[in-house]
This record gives C-alpha cells, structure tokens and sequence, in this order.
C-alpha cells in the first residue's frame, strides 16, 4: 500500500466510535473522527475522506440528509453503520447513493471486510475508465462474458432469457452493491414501469433455478429482504 | 373509513328491516281483529321493536329514529282517529317518553357492553405484550449479570487470571452480549407486529424461498457448526407476508435447533404446499422438546421460564414470537415431538387464492 486510505467515521456515540477507530487503525488506516453531521459535512469537503463509515442517528443532521448532500458533488464510498433495520431505511439509504448498509450490532471482522470492498471498488472505477470495462465476471463455477452475452456454470452453457440475462449483466456489474428493487426495474423494465416488483421477483426465482444449486441457498445472487439483489465481487 | 361506512350501511339496513316486519304485523293483526281495535298489543310490539334496534345497531341514533318512527306509526294507524295524526291524546306523551326511555336505555347498556368486550380484548393483548416483557427483562437481568461480571474481573485481576481464564471470560462475554443480541431482534419484532393499526401486519406477496434463504444464511454465520438441510419445491412458491417478521420466525426456529436441540447432528427446513397452506417446517434430530413445555403450548399458556431458578435458560421468547408472528399471518405454529426423537416446529401460513 502506497499511502493509508483515510476514514472518516461519522458517529455520535463516542464508545461506538472509539471502537471502529481502534480497529481502523490496528488493520492500518487512518483514522478521523466527527461527532456529528455539520462537522461531518465540513470534514468531507475539505479532508477528502476515501471512504465515510455514517451513522444515520446524528444529533443535528440525519444521516440520510448527508448522504444526498455529499452525493451532490462527491463519490466518496458511504458505508452506513445503522441501528435502524426497518428495510424502509435501507431503501432510502442505497437509492440516496450509500454504499454499503450494516445494521448494528456488527462484528469487526464484518466491518473491516466491507470497508475493504468499499475501497476495492473506488480502484476498480478508477481502472476502468482507463481500460474500459471488464469482459467477464468468474466467481466460483460461474463465468459472465459480456461480450458474448452468454453466461455458464463450469463448462455448462446457461440459457437465460433476454430479461434474464440483463438482470444478472446489471447484477453482476454491480457486484458487491445491493441494487434496490426500483432501482433495477427502472434499469431493465424502463422508468415508466409500475411500482410492483412481482415480475423481477419471478424472473429472479427462475434465474436462481438455472444458475444455484439450491434456489433455497444461493450461492451468486443474494437477496436483502424487503430491499433488493446483490452479487458477491468476482475473483 | 370504508368499514365504518359498511357498518352504518348495516345498521341502516337492520333497522328499517325490524320497524317493517313489526309495522306489517301490526297491520295484519290489526286487519284480524276488527271490532276491538286494541293496540295494546301495538304499543308492546313497536317497545319491542325499538328494543331490538337499540340493541343491534351502534350508538344511540338508530334506536331514538326507531322510537320516534314508533311513536308516529302508532299515532297514525294504530289510535283513534286512524290514518290521521292526532298529538292531544291523553296518554301520548306518555308512550313518547316510554319508548325513547327503552330506547336509551337500551342503547346505553349496548354501548357499554361492546366497550367491555373492546376493553377485554385490548387486555388480552396487552397480556401478552406484558407477559413478553416480564420474561424480557428477566433475561436481559441474567446475561447482563455476567458481563458485568466477567468484565469487572478482567479490568480489576487482570494480571492475576492465566490465558485460558482470560479466554474464557472474553468468551462468557461474547456468548452473553450474542444472548442479548437475540433478545433484542425478537423485541424489535414485536414492535413492528403492534406498531401495525388494526392489528394487523403489512403483508406482500414475496418469493418464500427468498425468506427461507435468508434466514438459513443468518443461522450459519451465528452457527456455522450445525450443518442445515435445506428443501424447497421445484416451482416457485409466492406466499403474502412480511417479510422480516417471517425471516425472524424461521431464524429463532433454526436458533432454537441450536441452542436447545441435545445431540442433534442437523437442522432441517422445508417448505412444501398443502391445499391451502403454506407448510415450512424446521426440525432436528435432538433431545425433543420436554413434554410438559409442549402442553403448555397447546395449552396456550405460553412457554416460559418453569420457574425453577435461573438455570433453566428455556424462556421460549423465540417461540412466543415465533407464535405471534404466525397468528398476525393468519396462520399457525404447531409443536411436535418426532416419533423417533428430535424436535419439529411447523408453520402454517394460508396461500389464498
């Protein structure tokens, strides 16, 4: 590592925040502090964080505000660290422009590994502008290739359909980023579809049956209850 | 609001209904008995009529209409001179007064009765969110002992515990704070079950392999030793719930498997159709469930700490809510014993349609 990436932690509850800054800095990063979200505000602007870990409940300024503030001009990574667990939150937080969601309580080991993506993704974004995008996604037996269009477990071709196969490319490209509901079905459906999502959740389920083992315990394509889809990075 | 007019609707309805069957029989009567013309009779069967309005319908304007109607009908066909109104009688103020009385009346022990039954279903509930708490805050007494406790120890002896004493306080501390974590997620539960008006929980149609995932992919991160079977039916099955609520229901049940369940090499959950039902059952090939805690169950009486101390750490807040979770659904959880050992819990939830 060339530099530490800096992080700044947002949160009111200084045992809390005592705690991540401890293990922040023991998986060497640094570390920077506010308690609440002016402070915070200012701090991104003029510190240039590489990522935002956030608490939603600040004394002054909700956490939500912040994100759609500093989304205004800056795509800082925001990793919400959130007590809040009602999937309404969670909506509003990704559609805002977050990152990542973790509910309170976490372990560290969970913390650290999603700020690890967090930042992994910044590097990505950065490389692909300069060599275009990827051809491919692999993660265990599966294969994406973007070019062909086609997708294939070990060395066994898919058939998706059309749909299918756009949800998992949107899916797949977003890799490590929960993708609300709404939010793919503008994607794939176009912005003037209806607000019930029965149709991906179907389209889902069959996907699921051709790609998993167990549509019951996936392997690539996860769901966040009552939020959306996501993949695991490739490797 | 919709409901509220469907109710007047009704009430409109009944009342018209019994002030036209008493008025026709009336009538009829009347046509019988020619010579006489006594209304004794009317008056009795329009104090009747107003009585049974009173009684059927809500409030108190149904019942003063029906007597008002009474006295009017009566005034016009009934008395001297017929189909003619006639107010200076001698005795009409008196029946005017007779039937608003029992009208009132009537509406005024109607009123209350159905606020005692209000009153006594609202205690229900509130028993049981009471009942909840209790055994809530009981346990949060326990682990919160222990952490104090073992924290207390390392801060002060520090020096003086060996390695393996200092691990295993670390680790009384991690299994304590984990036992609250559980407790807490149960109790947001309950908040969203009564934080819902009327009652009753927010329900969409949702993918329930999607929920069964879930809730199988938290049990193995909270307990990655105990190996879980998973089946689900090859065809999509969609089901309305909520979805966190049902998530939580099947993870204290998979929890319950591996925290209670002696002995037991793997959970299984599996979800089948039938009939009208969703079925998903969570079972293990443990200890069993002791038998008087499953009497208990059936028995409706909750399963709660059996009150011989502190040791027996059984609360069953997992299955109480687990339990309340399927009654907001329409549905139901049913315990069970296995013929050849181990322990199953079922959920049944209606797929409508």
């Amino acid at each position: 590592m060339d530099y530490a990436s800096r992080i700044l932690v947002v949160e009111d509850e200084h045992g809390i925040s005592d705690f991540i800054g401890t293990i922040l800095k023991a998986n060497g990063y640094d570390v920077e502090k506010a308690v609440n979200g002016k402070e915070a505000l200012m701090m991104i602007a003029s510190h240039c964080p590489d990522a935002v870990v956030l608490d939603l409940g600040l004394p002054d300024i909700d956490g939500q505000k912040i994100i759609a503030s500093v989304r205004e001009w800056s795509s800082v990574p925001i990793l919400v660290v959130s007590a809040r667990t009602h999937e309404r939150d969670k909506i509003t937080a990704f559609e805002l422009g977050a990152d990542d969601y973790i509910t309170k309580p976490f372990s560290t080991g969970e913390l650290i590994a999603r700020i690890k993506t967090a930042l992994r993704h910044v590097k990505a974004k950065e490389c692909a502008l300069e060599i275009a995008q990827k051809p491919r996604y692999r993660l265990k037996l599966l294969t994406i290739d973007y070019e062909k269009r086609r997708v294939w477990i070990g060395s066994e071709d898919v058939h998706l359909t059309q749909i299918e196969y756009r949800i998992v490319e949107l899916l797949s490209r977003n890799a490590g980023r929960v993708m609300t509901y709404d939010t793919i079905m503008k994607q794939i459906w176009g912005p003037a579809v209806v607000q019930d999502h029965q149709v991906l959740r179907v389209n889902m389920a069959n996907i699921r049956r051709k790609l998993e083992q167990n549509p019951a315990e996936p392997v690539y394509i996860r769901t966040e209850i009552g939020v959306g889809y996501w993949m695991a990075e490739d490797e | 609001m919709k409901k509220h007019i469907q109710i007047i609707l009704k009430d409109i309805v009944v009342t018209i209904g019994i002030l036209s069957v008493v008025t026709g029989l009336c009538l009829l009567l009347d046509r019988m008995d020619d010579v006489q013309h006594s209304d004794a009779y009317v008056s009795m069967l329009f104090i009747l009529a107003v009585f049974l309005v009173s009684r059927v319908t809500n409030g108190y304007l149904f019942g003063l209409l029906a007597s008002l109607y009474g006295v009017l009908t009566v005034n016009y066909f009934f008395t001297y001179p017929y189909f003619e109104f006639n107010f200076s009688m001698p005795g009409y103020p008196i029946t005017m007064v007779a039937l608003v009385s029992v009208s009132m009346l009537t509406s005024a022990l109607t009123t209350r009765m159905k606020r005692q039954e209000q009153v006594r279903a609202e205690a229900e509930k509130e028993k049981l969110r009471s009942d909840l708490l209790r055994a809530i805050s009981h346990d949060f007494r326990t682990p919160l002992t222990s952490i104090i406790g073992a924290n207390a120890v390392l801060s002060e002896n520090g020096e003086a515990l060996s390695e393996s004493q200092k691990q295993q306080l670390h680790q009384t501390i991690e299994k304590e704070a984990q036992w609250l974590r559980r407790i807490v997620e149960n109790l947001l539960m309950v908040t969203r079950i009564s934080e819902s008006s009327e009652a009753k929980i927010l329900k969409s149609p949702e993918v329930v392999e999607e929920i069964v995932a879930a809730a199988v992919e938290k049990f193995k991160s909270r307990f990655p030793a105990l190996p879980v079977i998973v089946t689900v039916p090859d065809e999509v099955v969609i089901c309305s719930m909520d979805a966190l609520l049902m998530e939580q229901a099947l993870l204290n049940l998979l929890q319950n498997a591996a925290l209670h369940a002696k002995n037991a090499s793997y959970v299984k959950i599996a979800v089948t159709c039938e009939e009208k039902n969703l079925v998903v059952s969570v079972s293990d090939d443990g200890c069993g469930m002791k038998p008087e805690f499953l009497n208990r169950f059936r028995l409706n009486k909750g399963i709660e700490r059996d009150g011989y101390g502190d040791s027996t750490r059984t609360t069953g807040i997992g299955l109480t809510v687990c339990n309340a979770i399927a009654t907001a659904h329409d549905g139901t959880l049913r315990l069970s014993n296995g013929a050849h050992g181990g322990f199953c819990a079922t959920i049944l939830l209606p797929l409508e349609g």
